[in-house]
C-alpha cells in the first residue's frame, strides 16, 4: 500500500472519531502526490506571499486561490496568511503592479482546485479535510500561524 | 527602436527550447478617480517656492485621476516582459509608458529587471499611484510630498532578493541607473537630467511587522535659466570658488527613508521619515515623517494620523561672498565698485531664496475607506495643515475611488 493511501486511511479513521465533523470541516493544505518533502505553514504562507516560488524540494510552484466571496478564502487567509481578504487584495495589488510578483492563480470551487494539484505538480492549494482524497497528499498544520 | 523592444528582440532570440509555444499576454490594470480642495492656498503655501504637493499658485483643486493598463508576456518559464501604460487628468489624459522591463527569475530567491522602472524609497514609493493598494487617499502628504518629485522613474537595471533569514522573511533591491524628466524647483520648472542614480532598499517582516530602510543617490544636472546666469556671471568675474555654489552641472542628491508598519488584530499602526538633500545647493533639503493608526472593520477602515514637513535651504552661497568681501578694503568715503554692489546683490538673493526654500507644516489628517465590492475602494479624507511660520492653517479635502482589474 502506497504512502498517500496510507495517510488517507488514517485521515478516514480519524474522521470518524467523536466530535470529528468539526475536524472534517479544517483547511489543509494540498499539493501533488509525488512532493513528498515536509511542508511547513512558513512554506505556505511564504508561497502564497509571493516571497518564494519554489516548494523545499526545489521545484517551482504556482499557489492557487478559491475566488471570492467564497467562506474558504476568507477562512484560508485568515489562518494561513494572517490578513482578511481585503487585506490580501491591497498587498496583491502592491506586489502585482510594481513588479515583484504576481498573486495566486484562482479557482472557482475548492474542487476544481483538488482536481488542479492532482494533476500537475507545480501546483499547491488548500481543501476541506472531509473533502482530502489519496489524488493529493494533504497536509495539516495544528497552528497554521507562524 | 527604443529601450524595451531591443531588450525584447534580444529575449526573443535567446529563447531556450523549453519556451511555451503561444506566449501569453495577462492584462490587469488600476485606477483611481481623485479629487482635493485646499480651502486656502496662501495659509499653507505661504511665501515659499515649495507648494504643498500639487498645489501651486495657481490653482487650489487638483485632479489626481489617473488610469493604468498593464499587460505582462510571458516569454518562458522564467522570462516575462511588462509595460504599464498609464494615463492621468493632470497630463490631459495624455498615456505614457510609464514603466517597460524584462524581468528574468535567476532563481528563486533573485530576480533581475531591466528598463523603465520606478524607485522604491519610502513604504508607498513605487506604489504611490496604486491607490487601491493602501488604505489612504494618498499616503501620507508630510512623507510622501517631501521627496522629490524628480525621484520618479529611472532607465535602470533592478536587482530584487528575498528569502527567509531565520524567522523574517528579508528583502534587498538594487537598482542603478540614469534618467531625465522635468519638475519644478526654485519656483521654476526645470529639465533635469539623472547621470548615475543607485539606489538600495532593505526590508525585514515577520508576524505582521514591516521595517524598511531604503537609501537613494543620484548626480543631477539641472538647466535652471536664472542660476545658470549667476554662475556663468561669477566665472567671468573671477570668483570661482563661489561660482560652485551655482553650478548645478554635477549636484549630489541623496534620499534617506524610513518606514515600519505593525498589524495588531484589527489595528494597523504605521510610521514613516524621509528626508530629500541637494549637497549644498540652493534646492530645499526636505524632511518629513508620519505617524497614523488605522482601525480595520469589516468593509470599512478608518484611520487618523500626525505628521511633519520641514525644508532648509543652505545659505553657503552668501557665508563665501561675505567673507569674500570681508577682505576687500575701500577708502572711507569711497563709493562701492559696481561688483562689489553685484556681490552685495547676490547675498540679498541668496538669502531672499533661502527664506523661500523653507517652510514648516504640521499636518493632521483623518479618514476612511469603504470597500464597494471585492476590486473598489471609496474614500474620504480631511487634512488639516498649519504653517508653523504664519500660524496660520488650511483644511484639504479629498475624495477617491480606486479600483484594480
Amino acid at each position: 500500500m502506497d504512502i498517500s493511501k496510507l495517510r488517507s486511511l488514517i485521515l478516514a479513521a480519524v474522521l470518524a472519531l467523536p466530535g470529528a465533523p468539526a475536524l472534517a470541516d479544517t483547511l489543509a493544505i494540498i499539493v501533488h502526490p509525488s512532493m513528498q518533502n515536509e511542508l511547513s505553514a512558513d512554506d505556505v504562507r511564504r508561497i502564497y506571499l509571493g516571497k518564494s516560488s519554489q516548494l523545499p524540494n526545489g521545484d517551482a510552484v504556482t499557489p492557487l486561490i478559491v475566488r471570492q466571496p467564497d467562506p474558504a478564502h476568507t477562512e484560508f487567509a485568515q489562518q494561513f496568511l494572517q490578513r482578511s481578504p481585503r487585506q490580501l487584495n491591497t498587498y496583491w495589488a502592491k506586489r502585482l503592479f510594481t513588479g515583484k510578483s504576481r498573486p495566486p492563480v484562482p479557482v472557482q470551487s475548492l474542487r476544481e482546485m483538488k482536481a488542479k494539484v492532482a494533476g500537475n505538480k507545480a501546483f499547491i492549494g488548500y481543501v476541506r479535510l472531509s473533502d482530502a482524497d489519496p489524488s493529493v497528499r494533504t497536509v495539516v498544520f495544528s497552528t497554521p500561524s507562524s | 527602436m527604443n529601450l524595451f523592444s531591443r531588450l525584447l528582440a534580444i529575449a526573443a532570440l535567446g529563447l531556450p527550447a523549453t519556451a511555451h509555444a503561444a506566449p501569453t499576454i495577462d492584462w490587469n490594470g488600476y485606477g483611481s478617480f481623485l479629487w482635493s480642495r485646499l480651502d486656502d492656498l496662501a495659509a499653507v503655501n505661504g511665501d515659499t517656492d515649495l507648494p504643498y504637493g500639487e498645489f501651486g499658485d495657481l490653482s487650489n483643486t487638483s485632479n489626481e485621476s489617473r488610469l493604468a493598463l498593464q499587460g505582462e508576456l510571458q516569454l518562458n518559464d522564467r522570462l516575462s516582459g511588462v509595460v504599464q501604460l498609464v494615463s492621468r487628468a493632470e497630463n490631459d489624459h495624455n498615456v505614457d509608458l510609464e514603466w517597460a522591463y524584462l524581468r528574468w527569475q535567476v532563481n528563486a530567491d533573485l530576480t533581475l529587471r531591466a528598463g523603465k522602472l520606478r524607485r522604491n524609497a519610502s513604504l508607498h514609493t513605487d506604489s504611490y499611484d496604486i491607490g487601491y493598494s493602501y488604505t489612504g487617499v494618498r499616503p501620507p502628504t508630510s512623507v510622501y510630498f517631501s521627496i522629490s518629485p524628480i525621484y520618479e522613474g529611472l532607465n535602470a537595471v533592478d536587482l530584487y532578493y528575498q528569502s527567509a533569514l531565520g524567522q523574517y522573511d528579508f528583502s534587498a533591491q538594487l537598482y542603478a541607473g540614469s534618467g531625465e524628466g522635468n519638475a519644478e524647483m526654485l519656483g521654476v520648472r526645470t529639465d533635469y537630467e539623472e547621470r548615475l542614480a543607485a539606489g538600495l532598499t532593505l526590508a525585514l517582516e515577520r508576524d505582521g511587522t514591516t521595517l524598511q530602510f531604503s537609501h537613494l543617490r543620484s548626480d543631477l544636472d539641472i538647466q535652471h535659466p536664472d542660476l545658470d546666469a549667476a554662475y556663468q556671471g561669477l566665472i567671468q568675474m573671477g570668483f570661482d570658488d563661489i561660482a560652485r555654489h551655482y553650478d548645478f552641472s554635477d549636484i549630489d542628491s541623496r534620499i534617506f527613508a524610513l518606514g515600519a508598519s505593525k498589524r495588531l488584530d484589527s489595528w494597523e499602526l504605521s510610521a514613516e521619515l524621509a528626508h530629500s538633500d541637494f549637497r549644498d545647493t540652493l534646492i530645499p533639503s526636505i524632511k518629513g515623517w508620519n505617524l497614523t493608526a488605522t482601525k480595520h472593520f469589516e468593509r470599512m477602515s478608518l484611520y487618523a494620523g500626525y505628521g511633519e514637513q520641514s525644508s532648509d535651504v543652505s545659505t553657503r552661497a552668501a557665508d563665501d561672498i561675505e567673507t569674500l568681501l570681508s577682505g576687500i578694503t575701500l577708502p572711507p568715503g569711497a563709493p562701492l565698485p559696481p561688483i562689489v554692489q553685484q556681490l552685495y546683490a547676490m547675498i540679498n538673493a541668496v538669502r531672499e531664496q533661502a527664506d523661500r526654500g523653507r517652510i514648516n507644516r504640521y499636518i493632521a489628517r483623518v479618514g476612511g475607506r469603504y470597500e464597494l465590492d471585492q476590486q473598489t475602494a471609496m474614500k474620504l479624507e480631511v487634512e488639516h495643515i498649519q504653517n508653523q511660520a504664519s500660524g496660520k492653517t488650511g483644511m484639504l479635502y479629498s475624495v477617491s475611488v480606486d479600483f484594480v482589474f
